[in-house]
């Protein structure tokens, strides 16, 4: 790296990382207990780790799918399909929200047909779990695309030729080499389900107990009691920050097969 | 398994067709970006041509001529593939890619474990059971991937230049591997290597841009080779000309001495010469020399070449080649391999090329 860039890349550290110091000396450390104890506090955080698991399963199960049929699919619409299917990483999360209600709501586009079934989505958990998929499906496509790469293919056809199925295949030689891709996908998804908010207030509402997580808590919070709201703050940077220190590992780090030839 | 394809690629340039006698070798001979990968590909269906048909002991694998085209997919075809790409899974340990070959069969976890151990061992490799692909050399991967087909027991198996990009060390162990593999099994090779043809495989089909075009025992095709794209990929030097006793004759009048009893006196004929076999000398262009045919170079320089006597042809140096310990010298006609130490001569010198004995004159 140029030398010159070595300010450049301190001055970015501290943009990301003043606000958090900041909100960390802003924390009353004599009612921490008692701020993060409260019931309110403990359902939003249980509801919020429910949901954001749940969400981060769902994308999991759609989102390789999604990624894999993308990476091997060839055909001159697929920019613009993958664009489409990746516009919630560039939506505002609250117009995620009000698309979501024009789909599932009670007057949206399927919402008739979910009631006749006796389902109702909006403002219930459900309607948290699809708000927080459909923000967080985006992280796990790309990982999985950009994993398979252009090596897409290879590999499987290669085990066809030794006489595997394709299901044989896709658990014994596909996903093992997934692997780091699909742990990196699953902890940028949770993190982002765990931290979502404007999609979640406009389709799901914030019911306390039933759709209000964490982040709508503290924003609520912030309005009667900000020592209480800066405690939840940092508690929810704490988890989100652990959980992707734990598990994230940068895409570039997997060695490609075969290097060092 | 005799094997009969005719793959027809049109994006690749590629038409060729061959066949294979059940249990036999055939090395599939031509340059880089002749078309062999894509022929090895179609015939173990990771690449769907255009049109053609394989059959298997005379069972079509596929067949996209017919009125109704058949396919069958690469799993149920019994055809293993070896590239000469990154073949080994990469999550998998060396013995894990070859319990994968193993169990692709039916063969429960722990017998493909142990079965796996022993094609190993078999193979000399033993020791990288427990490795990852990332760990190996480029020779090793290649031998491991060559060992993991063979534990699919395989009815045909496809490898693609199986010695290319692998050092002298590592590729004599890639030959005895192949050499082994490919006495058990219906195998095609690709090569670019006449050598690696004559010590592999009983028949050798030429490939030129796509086409075979030539195909039958290899040593027959690669001593007595019909075509120029043949002769050269063989490493050799097709004269042609035509038959008169005792010589052939080429059409500029040179007299090269060969047995010619196998064709007609008259008649087109032509004789495969080896520059390891051609003698050669330099030679200064002056009046004590006989009288030689002079043509015009495409470079527009006089220059001469031809009639010098029975067995020595006057040619002029139009490329030299670097081949290891020697410099192929090649004229407009012939060539000769000589020594790096004794070469005194440049690309424009005149030289005088020696006609080994015991050439034989064939119908091309």
């Amino acid at each position: 790296m140029p030398r010159w860039m070595a300010p450049l890349a301190v001055l970015a550290a501290t943009v990301v990382l003043l606000p958090i110091v900041a909100t960390v000396a802003r924390l009353d450390w004599s009612r921490l207990p008692e701020l993060l104890t409260a019931p309110a506090a403990l359902d939003a955080l249980g509801l919020s780790l429910a949901t954001a698991a749940i969400s981060t399963c769902l994308c999991l199960m759609l989102g390789l799918p999604l990624g894999y049929a993308l990476a091997t699919w060839r055909s001159r619409f697929k920019p613009a399909v993958r664009a489409l299917v990746l516009a919630p990483l560039v939506l505002p999360p609250v117009v995620g929200g009000l698309a979501l209600l024009y789909a599932f709501g009670r007057r949206g586009l399927l919402g008739g047909a979910l009631e006749d079934a006796g389902l109702s989505l909006a403002f219930t958990t459900a309607a948290v779990v699809v708000a927080q998929t459909f923000v967080a499906m985006p992280f796990m496509v790309l990982a999985t695309e950009s994993a398979l790469g252009a090596q897409a293919g290879h590999h499987e056809a290669l085990a066809g030729t030794l006489g595997a199925s394709r299901s044989t295949t896709l658990w014994h030689v596909t996903l093992p080499a997934l692997r780091p891709a699909l742990i990196t996908g699953t902890v940028l998804a949770f993190a982002r389900a765990l931290g979502e908010f404007g999609a979640t207030l406009t389709f799901a509402g914030s019911m306390p107990g039933v759709t209000r997580t964490l982040p709508l808590e503290i924003y609520l919070q912030r309005e009667t009691d900000a020592d209480a709201a800066v405690a939840l703050a940092v508690l929810l940077v704490a988890v989100a920050v652990t959980v992707v220190a734990l598990a994230y590992r940068p895409l570039s780090a997997r060695t490609p097969a075969g290097a060092g030839r | 398994m005799s094997l009969e394809a005719q793959v027809t690629v049109a994006s690749r340039g590629v038409d060729a067709r061959l066949a294979i006698d059940a249990g036999s070798t055939l090395a599939l001979l031509g340059p880089n970006g002749s078309g062999k990968s894509t022929v090895l590909a179609a015939i173990a269906g990771t690449v769907r041509p255009d049109a053609g048909r394989v059959a298997l002991d005379g069972l079509p694998l596929h067949d996209l001529d017919a009125r109704r085209t058949a396919w069958t997919p690469p799993r149920r075809r019994g055809i293993a593939l070896v590239t000469q790409g990154h073949d080994l899974f990469p999550a998998l340990t060396v013995l894990d890619n070859v319990a994968f070959g193993v169990r692709a069969r039916g063969v429960r976890r722990a017998d493909a474990r142990d079965e796996s151990q022993h094609w190993l061992a078999r193979a000399g490799l033993g020791d990288l059971a427990e490795r990852l692909p990332r760990d190996l050399s480029g020779g090793q991967a290649r031998r491991v991937a060559i060992v993991r087909a063979l534990a699919s027991q395989p009815r045909v198996l496809l490898l693609d230049e199986p010695f290319a990009g692998v050092d002298v060390e590592a590729a004599t162990a890639l030959r005895l591997l192949v050499a082994e593999a490919a006495a058990d099994v219906t195998t095609v090779i690709t090569t670019h290597d006449a050598l690696d043809a004559h010590l592999l495989a009983s028949e050798v089909a030429v490939l030129e841009t796509g086409r075979v075009v030539e195909q039958g025992v290899t040593a027959e095709v690669l001593t007595r080779p019909r075509t120029r794209f043949a002769a050269a990929v063989a490493g050799r030097v097709l004269v042609a000309g035509r038959a008169a006793p005792g010589a052939l004759v080429t059409a500029d009048g040179l007299r090269v001495p060969a047995d010619s009893s196998g064709v007609p006196d008259g008649s087109e004929a032509v004789v495969a010469v080896a520059p390891a076999a051609v003698g050669m000398t330099a030679r200064t262009p002056d009046s004590s020399e006989p009288t030689a045919l002079t043509s015009r170079a495409p470079a527009g320089r006089a220059v001469d070449t031809g009639k010098a006597g029975d067995g020595v042809v006057h040619d002029v140096v139009a490329a030299l080649e670097p081949r290891g310990d020697v410099v192929r010298v090649r004229g407009r006609l012939l060539a000769a391999d000589v020594a790096v130490a004794d070469l005194a001569v440049g690309v424009g010198d005149a030289v005088r090329f020696t006609v080994p004995q015991g050439l034989v004159a064939y119908r091309p």
